[in-house]
């Protein structure tokens, strides 16, 4: 690392100071302002953050009341979305159930970060045997998905909550190992991280005071974009009835249950089945909004 | 060459061995006895014991691991606890539903996702590219079993054109088994079209950037020749590679999917199973799956260094 730095040709690309560079990297979050892809994205989830956040507290209705006499009323001011089966408020249980989504997609995300990011920049750092483990355990988890491991939890443990969002969370480990790795490897060469072993700093505050905070932007866009893929993945768990549990409510549930009533209340597979792409598609696009900013090769074509 | 393969080769058959150590660990070990767990809290324990013995969980881990590998090595899955069935025998019978699927699906995935995004590279900045960029954008946000459910409500149950559901067996009735996967694999393939045709078009953006096809243009080359012969086959190699990593999606889509529309395949097994406790069904059919994953990803690097010369020497 420290021969590269002095040795490479590139030396004069890399004299950066550590603000410019940190600057840098944050500024594109203000240019992202003017990506449409990015705005449109940005509302999407916006509104998804907002009412999973509202149902934490207040629903419209009571969704744990069944009651047969409000079956498949059509929407009204009373019922915005109509109701279902059991007499259920629509949009609350969609409320109710971009709560469970958010949850156990942070969650799981969450997991992803806090283990794949640490090994990553091990990886990274060490090169060498660290290296080709990391990488040989990457191909492994690959090699199961949410929905096996799930399925493997579940059949061992029974069904819960939690499996989805280990699932989910294991899936996403071998994501943020790339991410943190590649991100890393490319400030090797930085002049400030040399001055900063000069100055005696350790690895480890290194890695925290230095790495990490230049590697941040990285991870916010991919965490976004692993958002929306573990939203989808809840909802395919939940649908097979291997995540959320009564009295949950969950997306996937919800079209599990309308299934055999498509026929006569396809509105009840419908509304939930667009609540799951408008939340995809809006950390989807936020995220690949703030890739494209990130990205110098892709930005040079967009000017 | 043989070098890279003979590696590649290696790291397949140690990545598999680590893969059935944590399965057989996962299954064998962590439920404390997997007797009791299959048999339910309420079992007499003269059943268990029989049970124990029966599957050979009276004898040491270390054999009981050799044992289960050389067995599964000659295609002996062991015997299903509740069907009292060889798994093997299930699985191969599954496989008939699950594998033409998986198939079909890619097929179409590719048929419809290569096109789509050769259009749109051609007409890149205009308006076409756009209305299939946007819809691309929300075609990769839809879960395929929602689609699912979307096609069963207007190709079956308004349109009555395709089965909702169900399955027929291939020698029963061809025609039929056929038609009964025409839905869900055309659910299974459009999200992931949208997936391919986008990385298509990028990859053909960048190739057509590149100096040799504007040397191609300035001899004269008309633009669709220089599109076809130089753009669309350097940009395949991109896809290849999400091809590869699609496929591990794909494999989970398909025990999805085959919930949807209740076709007997692997997927379904496997619920069943799951509700039944069968632990030896749900290892088989997991271990079968990993080893598909792993094996297709080893085939996509081997074709990838046989494209792109450079890679060999990693």
């Amino acid at each position: 690392m420290v021969k590269k730095t002095v040795s490479s040709d590139k030396r004069k690309d890399t004299r950066f100071s550590e603000l410019e560079d940190r600057a840098r990297s944050w500024q594109f979050f203000k240019v992202a302002l003017h990506s449409k892809s990015f705005i449109l994205g940005a509302a999407l989830s916006f509104l998804i953050i907002t009412l999973g956040v509202i149902a934490i507290f207040w629903l419209p209705h009571d969704i744990s009341k069944l009651s047969v006499m409000n079956r498949f009323k059509a929407p009204s001011f009373v019922y915005l979305l109509g109701t279902d089966q059991y007499g259920r408020d629509i949009f609350s249980m969609l409320m109710s159930g971009a709560r469970t989504s958010l949850i156990v997609s942070l969650f799981a995300v969450g997991i992803g970060m806090v283990i794949g990011v640490p090994l990553g920049l091990l990886a990274a750092g060490r090169r060498g045997i660290y290296d080709i483990i990391f990488m040989r355990f990457n191909d492994l988890i690959f090699a199961f998905p949410s929905v096996l491991i799930a399925i493997l939890i579940t059949s061992v443990y029974g069904q819960a909550l939690i499996n989805a969002v280990i699932a989910i969370g294991i899936f996403n480990i071998p994501v943020f190992v790339r991410v943190a790795r590649g991100g890393a490897l490319s400030l090797l060469g930085k002049e400030y991280l040399l001055a900063a072993r000069l100055a005696g700093k350790g690895r480890l505050r290194i890695t925290l005071e230095h790495v990490l905070p230049n590697i941040a932007n990285l991870l916010i866009v991919q965490a976004s974009i692993q958002l929306s893929m573990a939203i989808l993945a809840e909802a395919g768990l939940s649908y097979l009835g291997l995540g959320a549990q009564p009295p949950l409510t969950s997306w996937g549930k919800m079209l599990n249950e309308s299934q055999t009533m498509i026929s006569f209340a396809p509105q009840l597979a419908i509304l939930p089945g667009l609540a799951i792409v408008i939340s995809v598609l809006g950390f989807n696009l936020m995220g690949d909004g703030l890739r494209d900013l990130l990205d110098p090769k892709l930005r040079r074509r967009v000017s | 060459m043989l070098r890279y393969v003979l590696l590649r080769l290696s790291s397949l058959v140690v990545t598999l061995f680590i893969a059935s150590i944590l399965l057989f660990l996962f299954i064998e070990v962590l439920p404390g006895d997997p007797a009791q767990l299959m048999l339910g809290m309420n079992a007499d324990p003269q059943s268990i014991l029989a049970l124990r013995h029966n599957l050979g969980l009276d004898q040491p881990l270390f054999w009981r691991y050799i044992h289960w590998i050389t067995q599964m090595l000659q295609g002996d899955f062991g015997i299903s606890y509740t069907y009292d069935v060889s798994v093997g025998e299930l699985i191969r019978e599954r496989l008939a539903v699950s594998i033409p699927l998986a198939l079909f699906a890619l097929f179409l995935s590719i048929g419809i996702g290569l096109p789509l995004g050769v259009i749109a590279a051609r007409n890149r900045g205009r308006w076409l590219d756009r209305v299939l960029m946007s819809t691309l954008q929300i075609g990769m946000a839809i879960p395929n079993f929602w689609l699912g459910l979307v096609l069963i409500f207007v190709c079956a149950v308004s349109l009555g054109l395709l089965p909702s559901g169900g399955f027929t067996a291939w020698n029963e009735d061809f025609f039929a088994a056929f038609r009964a996967l025409i839905l869900p694999s055309l659910a299974l393939a459009l999200p992931q079209s949208a997936i391919i045709a986008r990385v298509m078009r990028s990859s053909l953006i960048d190739k057509l950037g590149e100096d040799y096809v504007r040397t191609a243009r300035a001899k004269g080359l008309s633009k669709n020749r220089c599109l076809w012969h130089h753009g669309v086959r350097n940009a395949l190699i991109p896809v290849l590679t999400i091809l590869g990593l699609q496929f591990s999606f794909l494999i989970a889509g398909t025990v999805i999917i085959e919930s949807v529309f209740y076709l007997p395949g692997l997927g379904r097994l496997v619920f069943q199973a799951i509700s039944q406790r069968d632990l030896i069904v749900v290892k088989g059919v997991v271990m079968l799956l990993v080893t598909m994953t792993i094996t297709i990803s080893f085939i996509i690097d081997i074709a990838y260094a046989l494209v792109d010369p450079r890679l060999r020497s990693a």
